[in-house]
C-alpha cells in the first residue's frame, strides 16, 4: 500500500513536471511566434500607414486643388469656401479610406471641413503639431485623434503651390474594420487602445472592452508579452506602438488564442495523462504481484511455525523458488525434520538425552517392540542420603542432588551409555541398549570410574563450601534382558527389564559391606564381559538376594590419583582381570 | 479670419517720392552710408542667397527684362530680383513640355504645356515674392523678388550682404529667403555711421523638396 502511494506520489510528480514542461516550451515556442508575428504586424500597420501618407501627398501637389485654393485666397467667400469644402469632399472620395479631411491656414486657422460643423469642433489640432510638420523634412506628421469615440489616424501635410500655403489635415478611422483587415491578415485578434480602453477591435475583443475600461493600462507595458483573460480565453500578445508620430497614448493589441495555440500540447498532455495512468495500473499490479509472492511463502512459513508450536511435526513448506524465500522454506523443512526426530527420540526414551546420543540413537534401527539385548546395567546410590537429606532444605537439597546427578549423567553418557531413570537419590544407566555395542561392560566399567572421578572434585567443592562430602556406592552387572518400550499406550519409555537389572541394584547394597572395601562391584559377568584390562579385585562368592546360588563378585577398584591407566599395576590387573 | 500668403509680402509704395526727389541735391553727402546684414537661421548658420532691402525707397531702377529659363527640369535662376513692372519670359530649354504656374498674389500666371520660347511676358506691376511652380514637375520651383527700391543685396556664402549708399536715419530693413516660414523678416535700423553693422535670424523650413530624377526615366534610363 505505502508503495502504491509512492508510486502515485513519483507518478504524479512525473506527470506534472513533464506537463509543466510541456506548457512553458509550448508558450515559449508562442511567445517566439508572437515576437515574429508581431513585427509583421508591425510591418503591415506601417505600411497602412504610409499607404495613407502617399494618398496625402498625392493631394498635397494636386494643381487643381490648390488653383481652386488660390481662387479663394484671390476671392475669399461663401461660394468659394463651398467649393474649396466641395473639392475637399471629392478628394475624400478620391482618397476612399480617409475619414474626413480639413485645411488649415498656415496659421492654424480651419479654412475648410468636410466634417459636419457639429463634429468640426471635436477636432481640435494642436498648434505644435503643425508646428512639428514645418519643422519636419517632409513637412508632414502623423498623429492620433479622438472623435467622440473613434479613434482617428491623422496625417498632416502642407498644400504646395509649390509653397507651403495652407495646412491637408486627412483622418482615416482606426476602427473595427480596419482592426479587422489587420488581424485577418496578421491572424492576431487586433484592438486599437486609447488609455487603456479597447475603442475598436475584432470581435473577440469586444468583450474585453469591458474588462478594461476603468482599469487604464492594465492591459500591459508596450513590447511586453502579456496574458488576457477575455471571455473565458486565455489570449498571449504584445501591445504594439503605431506607427505615427503622436500616437497620443493610443496603442495596438494583438493577441492570440493561448489555448488554439496550445492544443497539441494539450492533446499531448492527455496522452501522457493517459500513458501515467497505464504505467501507475501496471505498476500496481507488480506491487500487488511481488507483494503476493513474497508475503505468500511468509504466511505459509508462519502457519508452520504455528503447527510446529502445536506440536505437529509433519508439517512440511513447499519450496516453489530458489530464492531466499525457497531457501528458508528449506532450511525450516530440515529444521522440522530435526526436531521430529528429537521429538522420536524423546518418545523412544521418555529421557532428554545429549543431542550425539540421540542422533546416535536416531541413525541405528532401534527395536521398540521389545528384544532379549546383552547389555551392562549400572546403578549408583548415595552413601548416607536419607541421614543428610534431613539436614537440609528442600531447596538446598534439590540443588545439591541436581549438581550431583549432572555430574554422574555427564559421566555416563561420556561413556556412551544412557541414564535410564533417576530413584530417588539413585541412578541407573544402561550401556549397550537401545544402541548395541561389543564393549558395553567397558563403558559402564569406565563410568563407574569416571563417576567416582567426578565426585571426588565435587567433593572437593562441597567442603570448601562447608559441605559434607558425598560418597556414593556403584553396582555393575551384565547380563541378557529385555528391552523395549514399557509403559500404557499414552504413555511408555524404552527401558530394561531382567534378573541382572536387579543384581546391579543388589551389587550396588555390596558396596555398603565394610571388609569389601569397594566402591564399585561388579558380576562375574560383567568381568567376563570385559574387553579391556581393568583393576579388578576378586571379592569371592557372594549370597545375594533374589538369586539362588551365591554369585562370585568383583570390585573394581578406584583410586582418585591414578585409577586404572597406572602401568605397575598392569600384571596383577591382568592377574585379577580376564585370566582368571 | 484672415487668408493669408506664406509668401508674398506687399512692399507699400512711397507717398513721399516727390518729397525726397525735391531733397536728393540738398541730402547728397548722406547717401554715403553702408548697411552691412549678416543673416543667420536658427540654428545661428549663416544663410546664403537671402535677399536683404530697405524698403520704401524713392530710388528705383528702370523695369529691366528677364529670363528664368527651364533646363533638366530646373529653373535657371531659382532667385530672381527685379524693380517693380519688370517683365520675366519663361523660354523651355528642355525636350520635354512644362506648365509654368504662379498662384502668389503679386501675380498669378498659368501658361499650360508649351516648348521652346515663353508663350508670353508676364509683367510685374506689384511688389512681392512671385513663386514659380510647374504642373509637371512637382520639385520645381523659383522665385522672383519684385521689388520697389533700389537698396537691395543678397548674402554671399558667408551670409552677409552689404547695401551701399544708404541715407542716415531709421531704416526698414526686410529680409527673405525661399525656405523662409511666413512673410518676410523686418527690422528698423537706425544709419547713423559710414558701416552699419546688424544682424537677422530667419526660421527656415528644412530643405523638404525632393531632388529631381537625374533621367527622365528614373530608374529605367
Amino acid at each position: 500500500m505505502v508503495l502504491l502511494l509512492l508510486l502515485l506520489a513519483t507518478q504524479g510528480a512525473t506527470y506534472f513536471l513533464v506537463a509543466s514542461a510541456a506548457e512553458s516550451n509550448a508558450r515559449a515556442q508562442i511567445e517566439e511566434e508572437i515576437e515574429g508575428a508581431t513585427r509583421i504586424f508591425e510591418q503591415l500597420a506601417g505600411e497602412r500607414v504610409q499607404e495613407l501618407e502617399l494618398a496625402v501627398r498625392l493631394l498635397s501637389s494636386d494643381f487643381a486643388f490648390s488653383s481652386t485654393f488660390a481662387k479663394l485666397r484671390e476671392n475669399d467667400g461663401p461660394v468659394a469656401r463651398a467649393t474649396l469644402r466641395s473639392a475637399l469632399q471629392n478628394y475624400r472620395t478620391r482618397i476612399g479610406a480617409a475619414s474626413f479631411l480639413r485645411l488649415i491656414s498656415m496659421d492654424g486657422e480651419p479654412v475648410a471641413d468636410t466634417l459636419p460643423p457639429d463634429m468640426a469642433g471635436d477636432l481640435v489640432l494642436d498648434e505644435r503639431l503643425l508646428q512639428a510638420a514645418d519643422d519636419s523634412h517632409d513637412l508632414e506628421v502623423t498623429t492620433v485623434e479622438r472623435i467622440r469615440d473613434t479613434l482617428h489616424l491623422v496625417v498632416i501635410r502642407p498644400l504646395l503651390t509649390p509653397e507651403p500655403s495652407a495646412w491637408i489635415a486627412v483622418g482615416f478611422p482606426l476602427d473595427d474594420k480596419l482592426a479587422s483587415d489587420l488581424g485577418g491578415l496578421s491572424d492576431f485578434e487586433v484592438g486599437f487602445v486609447h488609455k487603456g480602453q479597447v475603442v475598436a477591435s475584432t470581435e473577440p475583443l469586444k468583450q474585453a472592452e469591458s474588462l478594461s475600461r476603468g482599469k487604464p493600462g492594465a492591459a500591459g507595458q508596450a513590447g511586453q508579452l502579456l496574458t488576457v483573460v477575455i471571455g473565458g480565453k486565455r489570449y498571449l500578445g504584445k501591445m504594439a506602438q503605431l506607427s505615427a508620430d503622436y500616437s497620443k497614448n493610443t496603442e495596438v493589441l494583438m493577441l492570440r488564442s493561448l489555448e488554439g495555440e496550445l492544443a497539441p500540447f494539450q492533446r499531448l498532455q492527455r496522452t501522457l495523462l493517459v500513458l501515467n495512468v497505464l504505467a501507475l495500473a501496471a505498476s500496481g499490479l507488480g506491487a500487488v504481484f511481488v507483494g503476493r509472492s513474497v508475503t505468500r511463502p511468509v504466511m505459509e512459513l508462519a502457519g508452520g511455525v504455528e503447527r510446529i508450536e502445536r506440536g505437529d511435526f509433519r508439517t512440511r513448506v513447499a519450496v516453489k523458488s530458489r530464492d531466499e524465500l525457497g531457501r528458508l522454506a528449506s532450511a525450516f523443512n530440515k529444521m522440522v525434520l530435526g526436531l521430529q526426530e528429537r521429538d522420536r527420540v524423546r518418545d523412544l526414551l521418555g529421557k532428554v538425552v545429549s543431542p550425539q546420543i540421540a542422533h546416535e540413537l536416531v541413525g541405528s534401527r532401534v527395536e521398540v517392540e521389545g528384544e532379549l539385548r546383552e547389555a551392562t546395567i549400572l546403578f549408583t546410590d548415595l552413601r548416607g542420603f536419607t541421614a543428610f537429606s534431613e539436614t537440609q532444605s528442600p531447596q538446598a537439597l534439590l540443588g545439591q542432588l541436581n549438581a550431583y546427578f549432572t555430574e554422574v549423567t555427564g559421566a555416563v553418557e561420556s561413556a556412551g551409555g544412557v541414564v535410564d531413570k533417576y530413584i530417588g537419590d539413585a541412578v541407573m544407566a544402561i550401556f549397550g541398549a537401545p544402541v548395541a555395542v561389543s564393549d558395553h561392560a567397558d563403558r559402564a566399567v569406565a563410568a563407574a570410574l569416571a563417576i567416582l572421578q567426578a565426585e571426588e572434585s565435587l567433593n572437593q567443592k562441597r567442603i570448601a563450601q562447608g559441605l559434607q562430602p558425598l560418597r556414593t556406592g556403584i553396582g555393575i552387572s551384565t547380563g541378557v534382558m529385555v528391552a523395549g518400550n514399557i509403559g500404557s499406550s499414552s504413555r511408555y519409555n524404552y527401558t530394561v527389564i531382567g534378573n541382572d537389572v536387579n543384581l546391579a541394584s543388589r551389587l550396588e547394597s555390596l558396596t555398603k559391606v565394610t571388609r569389601f572395601k569397594a566402591r564399585i562391584v561388579c558380576s562375574d559377568a560383567t568381568r567376563e564381559a570385559l574387553q579391556r584390562l581393568w583393576p579388578l579385585r576378586d571379592l569371592g562368592e557372594s549370597e545375594i538376594r533374589g538369586k539362588e546360588h551365591p554369585i562370585r563378585i568383583w570390585a573394581v577398584d578406584f583410586d582418585s590419583s591414578g585409577t586404572s591407566s597406572n602401568t605397575e599395576q598392569e600384571g596383577e590387573l591382568h592377574a585379577y582381570g580376564k585370566k582368571d | 479670419m484672415k487668408i493669408t500668403s506664406s509668401n508674398s509680402v506687399r512692399v507699400s509704395s512711397s507717398s513721399l517720392g516727390a518729397v525726397v526727389a525735391a531733397c536728393i541735391g540738398w541730402l547728397s553727402t548722406a547717401f554715403a552710408m553702408d548697411l552691412r546684414v549678416a543673416v543667420k537661421d536658427q540654428n545661428g548658420q549663416p544663410v546664403e542667397n537671402a535677399v536683404v532691402w530697405v524698403a520704401p525707397s524713392a530710388r528705383h531702377s528702370n523695369p529691366v527684362g528677364r529670363e528664368i529659363v527651364q533646363k533638366n527640369r530646373q529653373f535657371i535662376p531659382e532667385v530672381t530680383i527685379v524693380p517693380v513692372n519688370s517683365t520675366v519670359t519663361f523660354p523651355n530649354r528642355d525636350t520635354v513640355q512644362h506648365h509654368v504656374y504662379s498662384f502668389s498674389p503679386a501675380k498669378t500666371f498659368d501658361f499650360p504645356l508649351y516648348i521652346g520660347e515663353s508663350p508670353g511676358t508676364v509683367k510685374l506691376d506689384k511688389p512681392g515674392v512671385v513663386t514659380l511652380g510647374c504642373n509637371i514637375h512637382d520639385w520645381m520651383a523659383a522665385y522672383i523678388v519684385v521689388l520697389d527700391t533700389d537698396f537691395y543685396a543678397r548674402t554671399d556664402a558667408m551670409g552677409v550682404a552689404t547695401i551701399a549708399g544708404l541715407p542716415s536715419g531709421a531704416a526698414n530693413v526686410q529680409v527673405w529667403h525661399p525656405r523662409l516660414r511666413g512673410s518676410p523678416v523686418r527690422v528698423f535700423v537706425n544709419i547713423d555711421s559710414a558701416t552699419t553693422a546688424t544682424e537677422v535670424g530667419l526660421r527656415l523650413r528644412p530643405a523638404f523638396r525632393r531632388t529631381p530624377p537625374d533621367t527622365e526615366g528614373g530608374i529605367y534610363p
